[in-house]
């Protein structure tokens, strides 16, 4: 079975046999995904079960371009495969763009940025400043345009992992995927965002606003501006391409800390980070 | 809807040279073929200016330019850390993407670079290597076997690398295996290198670039997906052949070297595959495989060579047509007593490896 | 992607040398790491790519290490500053 699936800055051409994979895509991508294909797609990917010697463990594998890039998953574990490899094969090939390791939302095409390193709770954070009404536009890829300096969305659903599945979870309107235990990365699930902003996926934003955010647990809410220079140098070392791109890179990235504010905030628990974004948000504008 | 991987194949390897005028859904083939072989940045370059592609497309090929620019300032680089250590008491010779950069080649420009390969004499092999290790440069790290395989039968040692930087550096001491059956002593190509303006590093005369890149092609690393060498091989000949007196002065160091049938095929396949302007006369002056053994020959490497449909795992045709090169490879570099407890050795080692999904460890690099 | 015509150091650092409220970012010509630098230290850059411009870079090297060395990393910054001005003079390796 093939499916096109139009993520905004990027498509994806999956195809596979597995019929709980394809009814979990039918779930996380009910609005963006179509049956058969699209003529011209940024990544193909075909998620095979495994060789058929194997007894026991039966495994899925991902083929990409006649090969598997990556170590075979078990086989009821196609979907976390399916997500990590393309965001895999995604980054390599959109390196038109500078691409920042951050979560991206906005509110009336004003762009929200959350660089972090994995573990910060960015996706957390991510998807519920969405629950809370902002346009989801990704957890994991800020898609930095370096011609016109504006943000891309590329709808893909959120992976959060282990305690965030429950806080997440839990919140009304949230829409998860099965919970995949014991993962390389631990539980994970995905979160898949609003029909709205799949609606909105080919919509640019501008950025207003860089919050690096940092979940500590028990951590008192603590909140400071960032100097310029070091916003440029922090958004330069969360990307996944800045060094690569050289000049065009530093171009962008210069360009994006001229144009927003950037704070960084600690905190212990989301009731107390959600409204201090909203005042940082509110003084941006 | 859908082509035969080898005519998608001959468009890509046409886009080389000139723009292509092929709709979007061509394209999605061509690219991908260009990722699988790693000439997507060579296809970016020559494409570039092409107003007929698509906004997606451009995208892509922007991103391969990108990465290919960046390709080229490591191995830019580099060249100008090691360059200290080359103190002119004896040559040091770049080899392969180190010298086509050096000459500012045409078709240098969008390809790729993995490691850099130095060709220094085998008396000042430790010597380099010294120098190297005290100005901070470390070997991989191997067990004594590796260790043992590298010195006394390679020609290569373990490679080196500085650390934090992208590229490796791998020391030659020749341009052939020492335990294989073309081993030549290198000294002639020493005698004819040629020293660069401006650079303490040397590069090979000509004719000898191409026929270490046939060399390299063919008897060296594995086969499948050799495309890009014959790329290389192509370029390279583009580049000289206009040279008063390239083709025959080929010939006769090829047969001087005991490497015309490694021309022989780079030649056949350049032409044969990229319209490469070989006169006719060169080939047949060349020991070609018999006529007999000439079909299956073409049909497996063929197959070894070209790269499978992208849209599907590699075929059992393709995948023992690869393996029967390989084993070819394996036996042209080591005699079969010592082949066999070697590749015993590989085959359980292979059992260990595989990186787990590092998701975001080399993202957005070229091969 | 890269100017047609190679920037020399002097304007390299006009181009890849800009200012945010008084902090510097200063792209690396050769290795393209980006370097939070000082207003003191970009001073002792200029001054470098000045004397490579003039074609004296080695007396300004005695010089600097006569009164008291380089501040922190920035000799191989100014070093690679050198590499610009073999290109943009058109001779050097660069392909």
């Amino acid at each position: 079975m093939q499916r096109s699936i139009d993520l905004g800055a990027a498509s994806v051409v999956v195809r596979s046999p597995l019929r709980e994979f394809n009814a979990q895509l039918d779930l996380l991508y009910r609005d963006h995904s179509q049956a058969g294909d699209s003529g011209f797609a940024d990544v193909r990917v075909a998620l095979l079960p495994g060789p058929p010697w194997r007894v026991w463990g039966p495994q899925v594998r991902l083929w990409s371009e006649a090969s598997c890039p990556f170590d075979p998953y078990p086989l009821d574990s196609a979907l976390p495969l399916f997500e990590w490899g393309t965001n895999w094969l995604l980054a390599q090939r959109l390196n038109a763009h500078v691409l920042l390791h951050a979560g991206v939302v906005a509110r009336e095409d004003r762009a929200l940025i959350l660089p972090a390193a994995p573990g910060s709770g960015k996706s957390t954070l991510t998807c519920a400043l969405h629950l809370a009404g902002w346009r989801f536009l990704s957890d994991e890829f800020g898609v930095l345009d370096t011609e016109s300096g504006l943000l891309h969305p590329l709808l893909k659903p959120a992976a959060l992992k282990n305690r965030s599945i429950d806080i997440i979870g839990g919140q009304p309107g949230a829409v998860l995927g099965p919970v995949f235990a014991g993962t390389r990365k631990g539980d994970v699930a995905h979160f898949a965002p609003d029909r709205a902003s799949v609606a909105a996926r080919r919509r640019p934003v501008t950025p207003a606003l860089v919050v690096f955010p940092r979940y500590r647990e028990g951590a008192a809410l603590r909140c400071e501006p960032v100097r310029r220079a070091e916003a440029a140098m922090r958004l330069g070392l969360n990307s996944f391409n800045y060094r690569k791109l050289g000049p065009v890179g530093f171009d962008a990235i210069l360009r994006l800390a001229r144009t927003a504010p950037a704070w960084e905030i600690e905190y212990g628990a989301l009731a107390d980070a959600l409204p201090c974004i909203e005042q940082l948000f509110g003084k941006a504008s | 809807m859908s082509t035969h991987p080898a005519a998608d194949c001959a468009l890509l390897l046409r886009g080389l040279h000139e723009a292509l005028e092929i709709p979007e859904a061509r394209w999605d083939r061509v690219l991908r073929l260009a990722r699988m072989t790693g000439l997507h940045g060579r296809l970016a370059a020559a494409n570039a200016d092409n107003p007929t592609v698509s906004e997606r497309v451009r995208r892509h090929l922007l991103s391969a330019t990108r990465m290919a620019d960046f390709s080229a300032r490591m191995l830019d680089a580099e060249l100008r850390d090691v360059a200290p250590l080359c103190g002119g008491d004896f040559p040091v010779i770049a080899l392969k993407g180190g010298a086509y950069a050096l000459q500012a080649l045409g078709f240098a420009r969008g390809r790729f670079v993995s490691d850099i390969d130095l060709l220094v004499p085998a008396r000042a092999l430790r010597t380099m290597e010294a120098r190297l290790h005290a100005a901070g440069w470390e070997s991989a790290a191997l067990d004594p076997y590796d260790e043992r395989y590298y010195r006394d039968w390679s020609h290569e040692t373990p490679p080196l690398r500085f650390p934090g930087h992208f590229l490796e550096l791998d020391l030659h001491h020749a341009i052939t295996p020492v335990t294989g059956r073309r081993h030549f002593d290198p000294a002639p190509l020493f005698d004819e290198s040629l020293p660069i303006a401006g650079s303490r590093f040397r590069v090979l005369s000509a004719r000898d670039q191409v026929l270490h890149a046939c060399v390299h092609c063919f008897q060296d690393g594995d086969l499948a997906l050799r495309v890009r060498e014959i790329a290389d091989i192509d370029g390279l000949l583009r580049s000289f052949a206009g040279t008063t007196g390239f083709w025959p002065g080929l010939v006769e160091r090829a047969n001087a070297l005991g490497l015309g049938r490694p021309l022989w095929y780079g030649l056949h396949f350049a032409r044969s595959w990229m319209q490469t302007p070989v006169p006719q006369e060169v080939l047949s002056a060349l020991p070609g495989p018999a006529a007999v053994l000439r079909r299956p020959m073409e049909a497996c490497i063929s197959l070894a060579l070209l790269p499978p449909d992208p849209d599907r795992p590699p075929g059992l045709s393709v995948r023992f047509a690869r393996r029967l090169a390989l084993a070819r490879y394996h036996l042209l570099r080591m005699p079969l007593h010592m082949l066999l407890p070697h590749l015993a050795r590989k085959a359980w080692l292979r059992t260990r490896r595989r990186t787990p999904d590092g998701a975001n460890e080399n993202a957005g690099g070229g091969p | 992607m890269q100017p047609t015509s190679p920037l020399g150091p002097l304007a390299w650092i006009e181009r890849y040398c800009p200012s945010l409220d008084g902090q510097f970012l200063f792209l690396d010509p050769l290795r393209w790491d980006t370097h939070l630098l000082s207003a003191g230290a970009v001073i002792v850059l200029r001054e470098a790519a000045l004397a490579i411009e003039a074609g004296c870079f080695e007396a300004f090297r005695a010089e600097v290490a006569a009164n008291g060395g380089w501040p922190a990393g920035l000799e191989r910054l100014a070093v690679a500053l050198t590499a610009l001005a073999e290109r943009a003079a058109g001779t050097g390796t660069e392909a």
